[in-house]
Formats: structure tokens, sequence, C-alpha cells
């Protein structure tokens, strides 16, 4: 059979993974764990790849005019996997799921805005917000529908809507799903099984590539891109919803002073970025730099904003001379009453091209002065050093972090969602001594649907995120998607979640 | 022997006691948070101390000890803390794979080491003792993981004869398990087995060299005679102590060549548990493994009394 006779029906996807799922909690929005979740459970609208809002779970909807509630038609013809009626009370029992801190996961912070839940009838839901809420349609595209009597066991079992049941997960080998026969959605599947094998080694992943182990594999690493296109491998970009940047940590109030207090050694770092050469040798050329966090089509996007800064070591020396830190015992590194001028930089381990960022850095601030001192971490070190722990009093470890963030790609508040940029609870502003306006700013631009109003503030905060330097973005991330040239229709959402269900084999 | 052996069995027990406090106290000083995975990405402060009460992580760690501790003796190693599975059964499972790899490790180690063991102290001086010895320094001077490597790049993936990753059950599809275990046991056994040439060779010319050896060649034996009845029996002894030391550490989970090969054994799982800060699995793992160990020693000292009937337990 050709291509031209159309999808074929049957098979198993074997697709190779950098990492094992940790669980089903669909609101866990962790990296590896959500492109996995995403073939047992389905949304309430979906955005296509131009960000157009299309019908999942929910067939219509509609907002009142202040924009603080939506009402949502929802499908009269869809099944849990357990067999029962999909019904709207399973949608208000999400967002109250969402509304706890301890069982909302990542989903709670995006949900501050909302009130409630009711449902009306067994097809009809209304969601309320206390104020009105723009990126409302980003919350309802992310937060997937988990049947709420499998609650109490997302650790290792799913029931959702999804084309794929849940087959078999034995841990660190293999996540087996099986087709949905009661799947809402006329003729799909196309699969008989979708299995995810984890790979420890990203060396193993690609050679199980070349030589035909796996049909395809998520988030292979960028140094492998060009290897894999040689071995006649298909490998797509996915839509690049993610950001490359470095996360600057000044002390704390409560905290000593250290180089970083100074916002001038702060800006001599931002000018310190080699965009060029990052994306070149540390991301092979798989990125697009930016000075920016907001792609160009965003309403937070300003022209005048995207060539804030550029690579001018000349610029970040002088900088460093303004604030006092000059190289006094001719060792190489500048120093000021007695403290050296380094920066613990961490990176993650499992994204070896955040290392080599980090590397580059050091390369290049090491020409001004600078040490940069490179730490690559495991997940569960990084975990505490990024975000804090109570022990910290919620305040972040390291002075540079090289690491990514998402969301920014859809209505631009969803930047302010990852744990950097966050109003509330951000480690890097624990005792919310965030600069002058950022707050404020972004409490304008979160609650208004005026395109005008929303700019205005957007130009505000973009010109104090560059100014105050506490964040740099470097480049776009875009997730690489492998495959065999036998794999056809396999797709990836706004959120670079893999899409099985229409995927067929040649 | 019955009793010597039941006396080896009750002096492991404070070594199975330590092991376990050096076991927990270890795996909990490695730095990270399992809560913080378990929480999630960009998890709000409260939502981490949540997570680490649900785990138990808030209470003391003399009182996690003792809840892990009380559990173990009643046979219960606990529950995954990221995927809810019983750590007992995570241990089964990956130790079947682990199993199959240690088998083709050690015939791999013995298919090479008996032969060339014997033949280089048989053909002392000549070129074939040289070529062992070269073998030898090579087996023991290239890592393990460039090895893997090496046969993925010129076997899978030049040759294209055998395939660079994954496992089966033997009962499932014989031929592929097989064809699965050709590069992980040759990775895996191939270290063991110049250790073990050497320890072979060296251990046959001391043997050789015995009054013994010499009255047997006088009285008119034939050399291959000599070699099996006399030589080979007696030169086994210190062997028997190496493989034994071999077959616990692969036992205990081979991490490299099962991280190369993807192969879903003990060490990758315990690979992973590091990698999570899985306490459970992690303590059970290694629990598991010392166990081996110590179960492996013993049997080795037991077949002592096989090889060499001299030998009698007090």
């Amino acid at each position: 059979m050709d291509m031209e006779e159309g999808p074929r029906t049957g098979g198993t996807l074997v697709v190779g993974t950098t990492d094992d799922i940790i669980n089903f909690d669909a609101f866990s929005l962790g990296f590896v764990s959500y492109p996995m979740q995403n073939q047992c459970y389905d949304s309430l609208i979906v955005y296509d790849k131009r960000l157009n809002i299309m019908p999942r779970l929910a067939t219509a909807w509609e907002t009142n005019a202040e924009g603080t509630s939506v009402t949502l038609t929802l499908r009269d013809d869809v099944v849990w996997h357990n067999g029962r009626a999909f019904v709207a009370d399973d949608v208000v029992q999400n967002i109250e799921r969402a509304l706890v801190p301890d069982t909302g996961s990542n989903v709670h912070g995006m949900v501050q805005t909302v009130t409630g839940a009711t449902a009306d009838g067994d097809h009809s839901v209304t969601i309320d917000f206390a104020a009105p809420t723009p990126n409302m349609f980003d919350i309802l595209n992310v937060m997937r529908i988990m049947a709420p009597e499998s609650f109490d066991s997302l650790t290792n079992s799913c029931i959702g809507t999804g084309p794929f049941k849940l087959k078999e997960w034995i841990p660190g080998d293999v996540l087996t799903f099986t087709r949905n026969e009661d799947y809402w959605e006329e003729g799909r599947p196309y699969l008989d099984e979708v299995s995810f094998k984890p790979f420890d080694d990203l060396e193993a992943l690609v050679t199980a590539l070349e030589t035909g182990i796996i049909d395809a594999a998520i988030a292979i690493p960028p140094k492998d891109y060009q290897r894999l296109l040689d071995a006649g491998i298909a490998v797509d970009f996915g839509q690049g919803g993610l950001l490359y940047s470095i996360t600057v940590n000044p002390p704390d109030p409560d905290q000593p002073e250290g180089p970083l207090s100074d916002k001038r050694v702060r800006q001599a770092v931002c000018w310190s970025i080699d965009r060029d050469a990052i994306v070149d040798q540390a991301l092979f050329g798989v990125g697009g730099a930016t000075v920016v966090p907001f792609p160009d089509y965003s309403v937070a996007y300003f022209e005048e904003l995207a060539d804030h800064y550029s690579f001018d070591l000349d610029a970040a020396a002088a900088l460093l001379d303004e604030a006092g830190w000059v190289d006094t015992d001719g060792d190489g590194v500048r120093d000021k009453d007695g403290v050296k001028l380094v920066l613990n930089t961490i990176t993650i381990q499992a994204f070896p091209e955040t290392t080599d960022i980090g590397t580059i850095l050091e390369a290049d601030m090491a020409t001004i002065g600078v040490e940069i001192d490179v730490e690559p971490l495991d997940s569960a070190t990084y975990g505490p050093r990024h975000l804090g722990t109570p022990e910290t009093d919620g305040s972040a470890v390291f002075d540079l972090d090289v690491t990514f963030v998402g969301r920014q790609h859809l209505d631009p508040m969803g930047l302010f969602d990852n744990s950097p940029f966050r109003p509330r609870s951000s480690p890097i502003f624990p005792r919310g001594d965030f600069p002058e306006g950022y707050v404020d700013q972004l409490a304008i631009a979160g609650s208004t649907f005026d395109r005008e109003e929303r700019r205005a503030a957007f130009l505000q905060i973009g010109e104090i995120m560059l100014d105050s330097c506490i964040d740099i973005p470097i480049s776009w991330k875009y997730t690489l998607f492998a495959r065999q040239a036998n794999v056809h229709g396999l797709d990836w959402t706004v959120n670079d979640e893999l899409i099985a269900g229409n995927t067929w084999l040649e | 022997m019955v009793v010597y052996a039941l006396r080896r069995l009750v002096q492991t027990l404070p070594v199975l006691f330590l092991s376990s406090i050096l076991v927990f106290g270890l795996v909990r000083f490695i730095p990270g948070d399992p809560a913080m995975l378990i929480a999630g990405p960009d998890a709000l402060p409260e939502q981490i101390v949540a997570a680490r009460a649900r785990l138990g992580l808030d209470k003391p760690i003399y009182v996690q000890y003792a809840i892990w501790l009380g559990q173990v003796v009643r046979g219960d190693l606990g529950v995954s803390i990221l995927n809810g599975y019983p750590v007992f059964d995570l241990i089964a499972r990956k130790f079947l794979a682990t199993l199959q790899l240690t088998a083709g490790g050690l015939l791999v180690a013995l298919c090479i080491s008996l032969p060339l063991g014997i033949l280089a102290s048989v053909r002392r001086g000549g070129w074939f003792e040289r070529l062992t010895s070269l073998v030898v320094a090579l087996g023991q001077a290239i890592p393990t993981f460039w090895l893997g490597i090496l046969l993925v790049l010129v076997f899978s993936l030049q040759l294209k004869w055998l395939p660079p990753s994954g496992q089966v059950a033997f009962s499932e599809k014989p031929g592929l398990a097989l064809r699965l275990m050709i590069l992980p046991s040759v990775t895996l056994g191939f270290y063991s087995a110049t250790v073990l040439t050497r320890f072979l060779k060296s251990s046959m010319l001391e043997v050789m060299e015995m009054d013994y050896v010499r009255t047997a060649r006088a009285k008119g034996l034939a050399d291959t005679g000599i070699l099996t009845r006399h030589v080979l029996k007696n030169a086994l002894i210190p062997v028997v102590t190496i493989l034994g030391l071999q077959l616990g550490a692969f036992l205990g989970g081979a991490v490299v060549t099962e991280s190369i090969f993807d192969w879903p054994g003990l060490g990758r799982l315990m690979l992973q548990a590091i990698g999570t800060r899985d306490y459970p699995v992690l303590q059970g793992t290694v629990l598991f493994v010392v166990v081996t160990f110590v179960c492996v020693t013993l049997i080795t000292d037991l077949t002592y009394g096989y090889l060499d009937p001299r030998i009698r337990y007090q």
C-alpha cells in the first residue's frame, strides 16, 4: 500500500523518550511526563498551530461581556476509559481539584483568578473568574480532564477520554497505551498501540533510532539533529514554545549583598551573551536567538526592545569598572572589597545544551575578568536549587541558572506562570522585592481584554525586565521529533505534546 | 558442613544490619529532593511542603529509618514514592533481566578466560603467552562504556549484524533474545575474562611447579591427564574466589552496561532511582544487592570443599 491509499490502521508505534513518565496526574506539567500523558487525556479546547481555538471535549464556548466567565457546551458522545459517560460535573470536579494547592499541581498557579465552576445539566459548564482573564483559553488548552474516580490513583494509572487507554506501565522500561475503541473522534486512532521507551543514555536513544529499534523519538538532543538527518531519519521541529534563558538571582533583602545586588553587574552579564555563537555551537543551529521573551506575533512584543542588548564585552567591562569591580591582584578575576567576582551558574544535566551555554558564557566572561562557575545538576538536585526550599525560605540557590521556560508563546501571561517570573512566591524575589512597577503592570496586563491597555502595560514590563536584567532570554527552544520514514501523521500540540491519535504506520 | 553454613548465615545478620544503616544513611546524604519532582517543575512552596509530608520526608531521619527497617524485617521493602509500585515487585522483575545478562557475561568470561589462561600457562614463554598478556592488559585498561559504544558502532551501526539495545525474555522470542544478549554480554564479560585469565594463568603456573605434579610426570602420566586431574582442579581454587566476586558484581547490576544497551536490569533500576531520589527503591535495591553478594560469597566458600577435599569446615 502506498501513501495515496490513505492511512492504514493497526500496528504499534514505539517512541523513545529521554526519561520515564513520573505519574499520570495531568495537572503535573513535568517536561517529560506531559507529552506522554496526552495519549490518555483530552482537553476542553485545543489550539491549532496558528493558535486558533479548536473544539475537543467542548464544542462551543461563550464568554460574558466582562470577560469574567465562559460557558462551554460539552460533547454528548464521550465516554471515559472505564465506560462511564463524560458529563459536565466531571469538568467541575477537575476545576475544583485545580483550585486546591496540594492537588492542583502546576495548573494551580494558572487558575488564580478562577472562582469556581458550575454544571448546567450534563453537557454545559460555566467557569467563573474573579476578574477579566485574557488567558482563560490558555488555561483550558493546558488543563486536560481526568476522571474524578481516578484522582486517588494517578501515581500509576489513568482514566481519561483520550484516543488511547493505559495498557501497561513497567517503570523504567516501557509504557504502553492501547487503542480506545470507544473514542469519540470517528475513525481514530489508527494505531493499535503506542509504547514509550525511556533511554537513560541519549546515545543509546539516537542509535536505536538509526537502527530502527524504535519508530520515533521525542526531544532528541540538538547535537544529534544533523546526524539523524544524515541517517535518513525525518526530524521535525516542534512549536518552539519554550525559551532558553538565564535567570539571574540577586541576593534577597535579608541576605548579605553580593555582586548581583548591583544592577550594573547584572547588566554586564546581559551584554556578555553571544547568542549567535550559542545557537551555532551549543544548539547546533536548532534555535533562534532572541533578546526578548515573546515572539513577534505576541501582544507583548515590541520592535524597539528587540535589540536592547547585543554581544558587547567592552560595554560589559565598562559597567563592571563603573561598579568598582577591578582586578586588583592581577589573577585575571575582578574583585571588590576582597570578594572575587565569581558567579555560580547551575545547568540541567538532562539537557546538556544548557551546560554548553554555560561554558560559552564562562569563556566569554573570563576575558573580562568574571569567573563563571558552571555546575551541572541532575533533576532532583536542580529542583531545590532552582525553586528554593522551606530551608532557604523559598529562595533559589544560584547566581545564574541556564534553564528554559514555557508558555510565553501563547498569551504573554503564560510566561508569568513560570516560577522565576510569577508575582507570587517567586524563588528569585521570595520577599516580594520585585523591581518597581513590575507587579502593578503585571496585574493590569493580566486583568483586561483591552489590547492597547495591555500593550502599554507589557511595554513597561519589558523595559523593567531588560533594565533590571533579572532574566536573559537567549534562544527559542524547539522540541525535536524524530521518526522513521514509514511513520506518518505524527503531530504535536502547541505545547509540544505528542499526538499519536492521527499517526499511522506504512 | 551444614553447621558451618548455618553459622555463616548467622554471621551475616550483623553485616546486613550495618549495611541497612549505611544504605539508608548514604542514600539520604545524596543532595536533592524527590518531593520537588512530585510537586512539579514550578511548584509553589506550600505544594512542596505538602508533597514532603505526603512522602513522610518531614519526619526526623531516625524515625524514617525505624519505619523502613520495621517494614524490611517483615519482608516489605515498601513502595516507590514516584509510581507506587511495590519495590519487591520492581526488583523481582528487573532481577530476571539481570540474571539473564549475568549468565551471558559469565559465559563470555569463562569462554575467553579458560582457554587463554590454560594455554598461556602451558605454552609459557612463547608468543601465545605474550599475546594473552596483551589481551589481559587491554581488557583491564579499556573502560566498559568505551567498549560498549565501540561494539555498537561496529556491529550495529556499521555491519548491522546485531541490534544495539533492548531486551526480550527467552521464553518470548528466543532468537531475538539471543541476538540482543551478545553485545551486552561481551561488554560485561570481557573485563572479567581478563581478570580471570590472569589469575588462572598465575595459579596454573604455581601448581605446575608443585612436587605432586612432578611426581605425576615422573610416573609417566599423560600431560592431558596431569593438566585436567591434578593441575586445573587445584589451580581453580583461587579462581573460584575471583569468579564469585565477579558474579556478585554482575548480579548487583552492571549500571554502565545496562544503560548503554538499554537493558532493564537492577543496575538501571538503581540509576533511575538515584536520578529521581526514589528512596524506597534505591534502599531496597541496594539492600538486595548486599544480600545477593553475601549469598554468592557464602556459596563460593562452600564450593572450596568440593574443589579441594583437604578443606574441611570446622
